[in-house]
């Protein structure tokens, strides 16, 4: 399907808390989960994304519209990615889950590298804090899996 | 463009701010309104918090806390984030807890970290057996290190998609060294059962991207008159070497089967006769030889280098006594015959190896005693592919793409890397 931004028309995204947000069709088919509607012809209604909030699904069809943009460059999109991902952990969780849901692989890959990056040189007493996971190893089988990935832990 | 029917969601979020003071204008819509900085970082509120104090929190740092807290418990998502890491970061997480653990060790992340044999990330450098402790020279222009004793007194013969395999230098009782196939990411080895005979060479094969499973080809040497050859096979599923179906094989001129090349499932050695002489490994018989690119002056300290990167294979064919421009071909998929992947002319370069004088030396007398070709690395996208070469003082980055030199590091006068064996991080269990 091609889409060219002049013949483009506008669809209506409704969010979980009941927002509305008009975007033109060639930035919105960039979510996988959106395209298929509109090949399938389900798009005419504001269309429903119960696992969205508004402020999140801004922050997606911003980075999709910036995506659909065919001057912008490869270096100018890796620029302009860099300070897209300059935002807060909560903010962060929100997309990957968006993006996930709206099926945007470049979005998803983009956010969960940056998730990587910050969590990539902390502490796994950090890690259990920022994902509320409970430790359930005994002591001994802590002190066993250091001992046998002891260079990981230098 | 982007534009909002319902005005009220500015009204709310400007409340928010109202409440919450400057954090809280990163939701504004706006990119331009981002706070950059890391949540981590603040004092004020210890962050995500416990979930026992969850109700207490302001609605948004609940919000924050509640989105992680789904994502960990999603393991599709977790993988999409896991994968990013480095191995030192995950093999550290595995402690997180037993949850963790099994999904940091299941075979789904190896495929997740490594779809395509990942980017070659330093390079080992083996010293005549003086030393048997390698540096390790990474590629990204930071200082070499010496790579911490794996095992006592081993030397690496090949690299394969991560995994190493070694050798002892000393002999057992049998008077043989034994083998070893080294994960130098995780620093876990196996020693390989003792084998029938004598080895004339050990080869791993491995490809992540067909299985997790790897062999080693021994080439055993069984008869002088006629000269004959046998080939065992060790699996990493039975644990056990046992002789391949294929029977005995004869060839065409001298081999040195230590230097073997796995590559589309087949391990690939050249031949004094210019030729290319292949085992598969599924099919377990020797297949028929591949006649190496025509040029002039052949002989055999025309190959520059014979090795395989993200799925290809590259010999690089230097005609002559002169350095300065050389091929680098590549085997079709086919086998069908091998194409000129890329060209290099370093009479292109200006300032060429400091330590040939400079902007004072003449490149076009450059000689092949001068340059070694370490490793040839291809990227994930094409523009990223180089060369590491040697001259006598140091290590330097040769990208194809834009025809640049990197230097690397001095090496010190004497100090002879005979062999380079690329350190690519993966996971797998050996």
């Amino acid at each position: 399907m091609s889409l060219s931004p002049s013949t483009s028309k506008m669809l209506s995204l409704k969010s979980s808390d009941g927002k509305v947000l008009e975007v033109e069709e060639h930035v919105a088919v960039l979510c996988e989960t959106i395209k298929s509607l509109v090949e399938d012809g389900c798009a005419d209604s504001p269309i429903p994304l119960a696992n969205v909030d508004g402020a999140t699904l801004g922050n997606v069809m911003e980075w999709c519209k910036k995506h659909a943009d065919q001057k912008a460059s490869a270096d100018d999109l890796e620029d302009w990615d860099a300070e897209f991902v300059e935002r807060d952990q909560g903010e962060l969780y929100h997309l990957i889950m968006a993006a996930n849901y709206l099926n945007i692989k470049g979005l998803l890959d983009l956010i969960c590298q940056k998730v990587a990056d910050m969590i990539k040189g902390k502490h796994p007493e950090k890690i259990r804090e920022i994902f509320n996971i409970e430790n359930d190893f005994t002591p001994e089988q802590q002190e066993q899996i250091r001992k046998d990935n002891s260079w990981a832990f230098e | 463009m982007a534009t909002w029917c319902n005005k009220p969601v500015i009204v709310k979020q400007s409340k928010i701010v109202e409440q919450k003071g400057t954090n809280e204008r990163k939701r504004q819509l706006s990119s331009a309104n981002y706070v950059k900085g890391n949540l981590f970082k603040r004092s004020l509120t210890p962050w995500p918090p416990k979930q026992a104090e969850q109700m207490r929190l302001p609605n948004r740092q609940r919000f924050s806390a509640t989105a992680a807290y789904v994502i960990a418990g999603n393991d599709d998502l977790l993988m999409e984030i896991l994968r990013w890491l480095p191995a030192r970061s995950l093999l550290r997480f595995k402690s997180v807890s037993k949850h963790w653990l099994e999904l940091i060790s299941s075979p789904d992340i190896y495929r997740l970290l490594n779809p395509n044999p990942t980017t070659v990330s330093a390079l080992f450098l083996s010293k005549p057996s003086s030393s048997p402790i390698p540096d390790l020279l990474p590629l990204d222009g930071n200082p070499p290190t010496a790579f911490p004793n794996l095992l006592p007194s081993i030397s690496i013969l090949q690299s394969c998609n991560g995994l190493l395999c070694c050798e002892s230098l000393e002999r057992n009782e049998k008077n043989n060294p034994d083998y070893y196939i080294c994960n130098p990411t995780t620093r876990q080895f196996t020693i390989l059962p003792e084998l029938p005979g004598a080895a004339i060479g050990v080869i791993l094969a491995f490809d992540p991207c067909e299985s997790l499973d790897y062999q080693a080809i021994c080439v055993r040497w069984i008869s002088s008159l006629p000269v004959l050859y046998r080939i065992e096979i060790y699996s990493s599923r039975t644990r056990s070497w046992r002789p391949a179906t294929d029977d005995s094989f004869t060839t065409p001129g001298y081999i040195n089967f230590r230097k073997g090349v796995f590559w589309n499932g087949a391990v690939h050695w050249i031949t004094e006769s210019r030729t290319v002489l292949s085992f598969d490994v599924n099919q377990e018989r020797v297949l028929g030889e591949m006649v190496m690119p025509k040029i002039k002056d052949w002989n055999l300290r025309s190959i520059r280098y014979f090795g395989a990167s993200r799925d290809h294979l590259h010999v690089v064919l230097i005609s002559g006594a002169c350095a300065p421009q050389f091929l680098v071909y590549e085997m079709k998929r086919d086998y069908s015959g091998w194409f000129v992947k890329y060209k290099v002319d370093l009479r292109a370069l200006k300032t060429l190896f400091s330590d040939m004088g400079g902007s004072n030396f003449d490149i076009s007398k450059l000689r092949y005693r001068h340059l070694t070709i370490l490793c040839l690395a291809r990227g994930e996208n094409d523009d990223e592919s180089f060369l590491v070469m040697r001259t006598p003082h140091e290590a330097v980055r040769y990208s194809f793409k834009d025809n640049t030199l990197k230097k690397l590091c001095d090496f010190i006068a004497g100090h002879d890397i005979d062999m380079a064996s690329q350190y690519i991080e993966t996971l797998v269990r050996v």
